[in-house]
């Protein structure tokens, strides 16, 4: 068995004359929750799209827990749970729809599970799904991903649009679940804040390309270094470096907060 | 639960509607009995026209908007990712949602015809058996399965908004032009019902190739909408492709027919030619036509139709053929070492029919209305014509020599010399079919005689 959970190599993924996803390689390991960051349009939400196994790449391969993603994805699907960034799912369906749709599917499931989260979440059963909140609907995908017991969560932008409670809520649950089972943890937000809390290697995409990848502290301290060098007057006064410093260094002015 | 039953029954809790519409109809084909100006005796065929005709219109609509929305607007909205987010194979996402929608257009149907049915269906009207119903229905939901079909093509081509539309059409126009070519190559043998048999079959093929390109399409595009159109495209012109080329290979077949493989049920001889023409075996109604030589098995393909005559001679065969509007005469000279189908300059608006002269080169066309014309064969000059009144239709022509000939008509015979009627004669009618000399052994009533055609004179036979 492979230690990387998903394993990306020499991926491009074009839409005609626009490269999207250039040549870009790198590893998740397993147990590891994975920050790809990136301005909008930077090809995240290509890459993940391919990740699961709906978009074929132009070159290069995907593997996720040592099976190629797009040949297996039906059966890689019952140990990965998706919270995608659309919240996808058909609006006229309840919440309960939802969950009854979803057992049917999966091999591992635990409806007590959806059912406790939910009401944690105060989204009623009954409710349906095109009438909850955005934050409301993440919760929901959420409940669902987690109750197959998933050994990989995809989480496509997860906070997108939420506020602050919604997000803390989304985060706590995301942090709960990872300290009982330990599972990984692919995510792809603008949320620095939250995602500094809980990701152990960090990736920043400009231009469809990856242009850091490391360990969190590995690359605080790495940036600390090249602040220190390029200012070297600003030794002990400066404010400890935080994810979203990295992040405007690399990605440029105008980076979402 | 088997993951395509998950998806059909999902798509059906989410088209529920159409049940309950399909019930709003149901009750307005009851209705239909009840309204004003249908009488007593009419209430039965009212229910079942209203019923039927209602029944048609639901599940052809709903056939056309299903199969828009199926995977062409679902992909284009962005909806697809939520089953290809699960443990779902592509396959079982379409065979689900073809079967969701299958039952939804036979169930819709089956509930609004269902009074058709229970009022003794198409049978209780007059004219129709019961056999019949079953074939309307039957055609009726055929007929909506191929909308059905044909939407989801369309709305996966234009919803894309890919360049690869202007390759379908492009590929559409080559394939529709070499389909309607080989067809013409059938119906050019006057095999109608081999012709209709094809396009059934190829029908069926294409809907199979449309289901399965279904399939493809969902494993191959998965939510990509312009890579499914790709695929789509891809699986179907492939599989059109390879269809037409077998189809082209039948053809081939059918028409590269031989004298031995013909049913003759026409045939003439005139010296070692012979002119043959009949059905060709297992080929159904494709029909057939050469000139034979028989002492040595040469044979001259004739495109003629079943019902055009030919003229022969030991030495020459003309014959019509029918191209762009106009019948254009035809002709072979057999008495060349390898005789060839050569056109003449002579073409009528009208169906004719040819008859050689002694020499061979002049040619009478008896046409429709009575007219009689001669024409020089190898100029294409006319030399005269006549029409005799009495009678539209001639029938046969008598070659007495000296450019002359006695032409049978219904209600008696005319003599022309030269392409010009000189006399004519009510009543009698010579009993050679072949050139003769005169007199004539002729025929009026039950009297048989020997008769002059050039003074009406007659004898009796001793």
């Amino acid at each position: 068995m492979t230690d990387q959970a998903i394993e990306i190599a020499n991926v491009t993924i074009r839409y005609g004359a626009l490269t999207a996803v250039r040549d870009l390689t790198l590893n998740v390991p397993r147990g590891s929750v994975y920050a790809l960051l990136g301005r909008n349009g930077a090809g995240k939400s290509s890459l993940v799209r391919s990740v699961l196994g709906q978009r074929r790449p132009d070159a290069g391969a995907i593997r996720m827990l040592g099976e190629d993603v797009w040949t297996h994805r039906a059966a890689l699907m019952q140990r990965v749970g998706v919270v995608s960034e659309d919240a996808d799912a058909p609006p006229e369906m309840t919440v309960a729809q939802l969950a009854r749709f979803s057992a049917q599917l999966y091999a591992r499931w635990d409806p007590k599970e959806v059912a406790d989260r939910l009401e944690r979440f105060e989204i009623p059963p009954r409710a349906k799904f095109g009438a909850l909140s955005k934050g409301q609907k993440k919760q929901t995908l959420l409940a669902l991903a987690l109750a197959m017991s998933p050994d990989l969560l995809i989480l496509d932008d997860p906070t997108l649009g939420l506020d602050v409670v919604a997000r803390k809520s989304l985060f706590d649950e995301v942090i709960t679940e990872l300290a009982d089972r330990g599972i990984t943890v692919l995510i792809t937000t603008h949320d620095l804040g939250g995602i500094e809390m809980l990701a152990d290697r960090v990736a920043i995409m400009k231009n469809g390309s990856l242009v850091v990848e490391d360990e969190l502290d590995a690359l605080k301290t790495r940036f600390r270094r090249i602040r220190f060098a390029a200012q070297p007057d600003s030794f002990g006064e400066s404010a400890p470096l935080s994810l979203e410093d990295i992040f405007i260094a690399v990605s440029g002015e105008g980076a979402q907060r | 639960m088997n993951a395509t039953l998950v998806i059909a029954r999902r798509e059906l809790a989410e088209k529920r509607f159409v049940f309950v519409t399909a019930l709003a109809f149901l009750a307005l084909a009851l209705i239909v009995p009840f309204m004003p100006g249908v009488h007593d005796g009419e209430r039965a065929g009212a229910l079942i026209v209203g019923s039927l005709i209602l029944a048609t219109a639901l599940s052809v609509g709903l056939a056309a908007i299903l199969g828009g929305s199926i995977v062409g607007r679902e992909l284009s909205d962005g909806r697809l990712s939520f089953y290809f987010s699960k443990p779902i194979p592509a396959t079982a996402i379409w065979w689900g949602k073809l079967l969701a929608a299958a039952t939804l257009i036979v169930a819709s149907f089956g509930i609004v015809g269902f009074p058709a049915l229970v009022a003794g269906g198409a049978a209780a009207l007059s004219g129709w058996t019961a056999e019949g119903t079953w074939s309307i229905f039957a055609f009726i939901l055929f007929g909506a399965g191929a909308l059905f079909l044909l939407s989801h093509v369309i709305a996966t081509l234009v919803r894309s908004r890919s360049a690869w539309f202007l390759f379908d059409f492009v590929a559409a126009v080559i394939c529709g032009t070499a389909m309607w070519m080989l067809m013409r190559a059938l119906l050019a043998g006057f095999a109608g019902t081999l012709t209709l048999r094809l396009i059934e079959t190829f029908a069926a093929f294409l809907a199979v190739a449309v289901i399965a390109g279904g399939a493809w399409q969902l494993e191959r595009g998965r939510t990509d909408r312009k890579r499914s159109h790709m695929e789509l495209s891809r699986f179907l012109w492939i599989a059109i492709g390879c269809g037409i080329l077998i189809t082209a290979a039948f053809v081939i077949w059918v028409t590269s027919v031989r004298p031995a493989d013909l049913r003759v049920d026409n045939g003439r001889q005139a010296g070692q030619w012979a002119f043959i023409r009949g059905v060709a075996n297992n080929r159904i109604d494709y029909h057939a036509a050469f000139l034979y030589n028989i002492p040595d098995g040469r044979a001259v393909r004739l495109p003629v139709p079943p019902w055009a005559t030919v003229a022969i001679r030991s030495d020459l065969a003309t014959w019509f053929v029918r191209s762009d509007g106009v019948y254009e005469l035809w002709f072979a000279r057999l008495s060349d070492r390898d005789p060839k189908p050569q056109k003449t300059s002579i073409a009528l608006k009208d169906w004719a029919s040819p008859r050689l002269t002694d020499a061979g080169s002049h040619v009478q066309l008896l046409g429709s209305g009575g007219i009689v014309s001669e024409y020089d064969l190898t100029t294409g000059r006319l030399l005269g014509a006549s029409r005799w009144k009495p009678e539209p239709r001639p029938r046969y022509v008598v070659d007495i020599g000296n450019g002359r000939t006695v032409v049978a008509m219904g209600k008696g015979s005319a003599v022309f010399e030269g392409g010009r009627m000189i006399r004519t004669e009510k009543n009698v009618w010579p009993l050679a079919i072949g050139p003769a000399t005169v007199p004539l052994l002729a025929r009026s009533g039950d009297q048989v005689f020997l008769w002059n055609p050039l003074t009406g004179e007659r004898r009796a036979i001793r």
